[in-house]
């Protein structure tokens, strides 16, 4: 009997829930029978917009806006982007004169030629300027997202401490990095040694590694490395701040899931920080590169501002700097093919 | 008291050992993460301000101290002479103004046009748009270099769209072409047409922020009947202040540290960047006012000269250094 009044009681219930189930649905198909009604009538609605801007169609007028609000940007382009650099890709492929108006002479790729073929300076220079450029690269990328994690951390102080890393981004110039790296040519006079002039370099750190028993190739690149600390930390201001920006907009429930689920730090970075940073890392190697890479002090450059200024070879610099720019176009363009596979983006 | 009270009763309710070790190792392990993260911090902190201080404490000492062995960071004899020195031999009040005059204006119009045309890029649909977004993009990547030669020769003979030589028809002009170098125009005229210092870098910025304010604020402008321009003006702008902070202090500052392209369009105009970076060598060359003077007794007198320099670039920073982080962080270069 129990076992019947119980049935009896469940029954009901179930029965109410399917009524209550089917109110629902009903109430949805209501609900898409609205929604269908009312789609016809948004055409309606933008039909009237379109009205009050005289009889042009809606998307032809907007399109001739748009091309307004880049009409100035287009015609700066044209006359101080395209034409010179359709003049400088001519000077490149010819002899320039310049005591005639910088006439153009057709040389037969003789400029190209003379700075490709072996033992050229040029040449040269490119290897050392692509070596700075991986190192740098990777260096600062890992560096400044380092202290972007560390700057995100609440801690007492956190203000002055942004503050101080963005400096350099402010101040850094040519003039005071030069300024700056030989600040400390006085404390060297007095400790004897006059030719050091860099900041910061790891004077007597090779031996010391040595002792440790490190073999050289290994104490060599940390010495590589911790030589840069000064110009590491002076060029990586822009990429810190990319990064904590990136960092800040990662939602705080995926912290939260983790530390419910009891991730370790080591997991929280290496499965929410840096799959959320990720699409950053490229944007940050791609400025990396152009920022280094069209640094004045850099050895093709400094050797391409020296023939324009000393000997006056304005075909020869030219060539120098276009084969440059390819070879930088091609390494980004692979960063590219690189990474689109490896971001992850939570967006799209 | 609220803290004690809860690390108290923490403790209290959890009586077994185990738990007892587990906290205290996450209590200490806590800690010793603070210690070493705040210390890394420290350590980095010093080596961007020791080239600073050191700068100022050259900067402010006679310059017999730097013969003194006993002095390293605190001068024993304080002087504001230095300063005194540097701002003459600078000429620092004229270059100051020929240095404002090449960054402000080209700065300003820069903020404008580059606004204009990241909102074409941001809001509209037309014919090549990504292509054209694409170029701007490219004049990111090449290096000014690659054209500084030609715009050389562009500037110095000026023909745009061969209005000079129509002008030379016409008989208005006694050349076909205008010699624009040595001119504030060459500075300016670029940045008046988006093509200025990095300007690809600010079209992309603006882009970035233009494309993250919601479009209802417009659409219901269009509905009220405001013009495609006017809502950019009454809508956009006062919604974008951070981008324009952005764009403002990034381009001021590039403009003011630029010491590649100003020299080269206006060599007859001295800017602090370049000045600055001949100064050493023309105080101690034959015929400057330091010349046979021992070297050391001249680096005060250029250390004073650094910190006239970056003195501007600091007040900047300082009193724009909370909106100008927060801006980028706003500025969506992150989406």
């Amino acid at each position: 009997m129990a076992d019947v009044i119980n049935n009896e009681a469940v029954n009901p219930s179930e029965n109410i829930n399917d009524i209550n189930n089917q109110a629902e649905e009903k109430k949805e198909k209501i609900k898409k029978i609205k929604i269908k009604k009312e789609k016809p009538e948004k055409p309606q609605k933008i039909k009237n917009k379109t009205k009050k801007f005289k009889n042009i169609s809606y998307e032809k007028k907007q399109s001739f806006v748009g091309f307004m609000f880049t009409l100035p940007w287009l015609i700066g382009f044209l006359m101080f982007f395209f034409i010179p650099a359709i003049k400088s890709i001519n000077f490149s492929l010819s002899d320039v004169k310049i005591f005639e108006n910088y006439a153009t002479e057709w040389n037969n790729f003789y400029n190209y030629t003379s700075i490709l073929t072996g033992g050229s300076t040029y040449l040269k220079n490119l290897g050392a300027t692509f070596l700075d450029l991986a190192i740098n690269v990777s260096v600062i990328l890992i560096f400044s997202l380092f202290v972007a994690v560390l700057l995100n951390r609440k801690f007492v102080g956190r203000g002055v401490a942004r503050a101080v890393f963005f400096l350099p981004v402010i101040v850094t110039t040519g003039v005071v990095m030069t300024a700056f790296n030989g600040a400390s040519d006085t404390s060297a006079v007095f400790e004897g040694d006059v030719s050091n002039g860099i900041m910061f370099t790891t004077m007597n750190a090779t031996e010391v590694l040595n002792s440790l028993g490190l073999s050289e190739q290994i104490t060599k690149g940390m010495i590589m490395v911790s030589d840069r600390i000064f110009d590491v930390v002076w060029d990586s201001g822009i990429q810190i701040i990319l990064f904590l920006a990136a960092l800040q907009s990662i939602s705080p429930a995926l912290y939260e899931a983790c530390d419910v689920e009891g991730a370790t730090a080591w997991e929280r970075f290496w499965l929410i920080t840096f799959p959320s940073v990720s699409p950053i890392i490229l944007v940050n190697i791609v400025y990396t590169i152009v920022d280094t890479f069209s640094d004045p002090s850099n050895p093709v450059l400094a050797q391409i501002d020296s023939t324009v200024k000393n000997s006056f070879n304005y075909g020869g610099a030219a060539a120098m700097v276009w084969v440059y720019f390819i070879i930088i176009l091609a390494i980004i363009g692979l960063i590219f093919l690189i990474c689109k596979r490896l971001i992850f983006y939570t967006v799209e | 008291m609220n803290i004690t009270k809860s690390i108290v009763s923490q403790f209290t309710k959890h009586k077994g050992k185990k738990t007892d070790k587990r906290l205290w190792f996450n209590i200490i392990s806590k800690f010793i993460g603070k210690l070493a993260a705040s210390l890394i911090l420290l350590g980095l902190a010093y080596v961007i301000l020791y080239p600073l201080i050191y700068c100022i404490s050259q900067a402010i000492r006679l310059p017999s101290d730097m013969y003194d062995p006993r002095v390293i960071y605190i001068p024993r004899n304080f002087t504001w002479q230095n300063f005194k020195d540097a701002w003459d031999f600078l000429d620092y009040p004229r270059i100051f103004m020929n240095t404002l005059n090449v960054s402000l204006w080209p700065t300003l119009l820069q903020l404008c046009t580059c606004a204009l045309a990241g909102y074409g890029f941001a809001r509209f649909k037309f014919k090549g748009k990504g292509l054209m977004f694409g170029l701007v993009i490219l004049t990111l990547i090449v290096p000014p270099q690659t054209i500084s030669v030609t715009t050389y020769t562009t500037f110095r003979y000026f023909d745009p769209f061969y209005v000079s030589s129509g002008l030379n028809l016409i008989g208005l002009l006694p050349e076909n072409y205008i010699d624009i170098t040595d001119t504030i125009w060459s500075v300016i005229l670029p940045a008046l047409f988006a093509s200025g210092l990095k300007s690809g870098l600010f079209i992309f910025v603006y882009r970035q922020f233009f494309r993250g304010i919601p479009k209802e604020l417009e659409e219901a402008a269009y509905i009220d009947g405001c013009g495609f321009f006017g809502t950019f003006l009454k809508i956009l702008v006062p919604n974008a202040v951070p981008a324009f902070i952005t764009v403002f202090l990034l381009s001021l500052v590039w403009y003011y540290n630029d010491y590649f392209t100003i020299p080269l369009f206006l060599p007859q105009t001295e800017v602090l960047s370049s000045s600055l970076n001949q100064m050493f060598i023309n105080m101690t060359t034959v015929g400057g006012p330091y010349a046979g003077v021992d070297v050391l007794l001249v680096y005060p007198i250029w250390r004073a000269g650094i910190i006239l320099y970056i003195l501007p670039l600091l007040i900047i920073f300082l009193l724009f250094q909370r909106k100008f982080t927060e801006s980028i962080a706003r500025s969506g270069i992150v989406g």
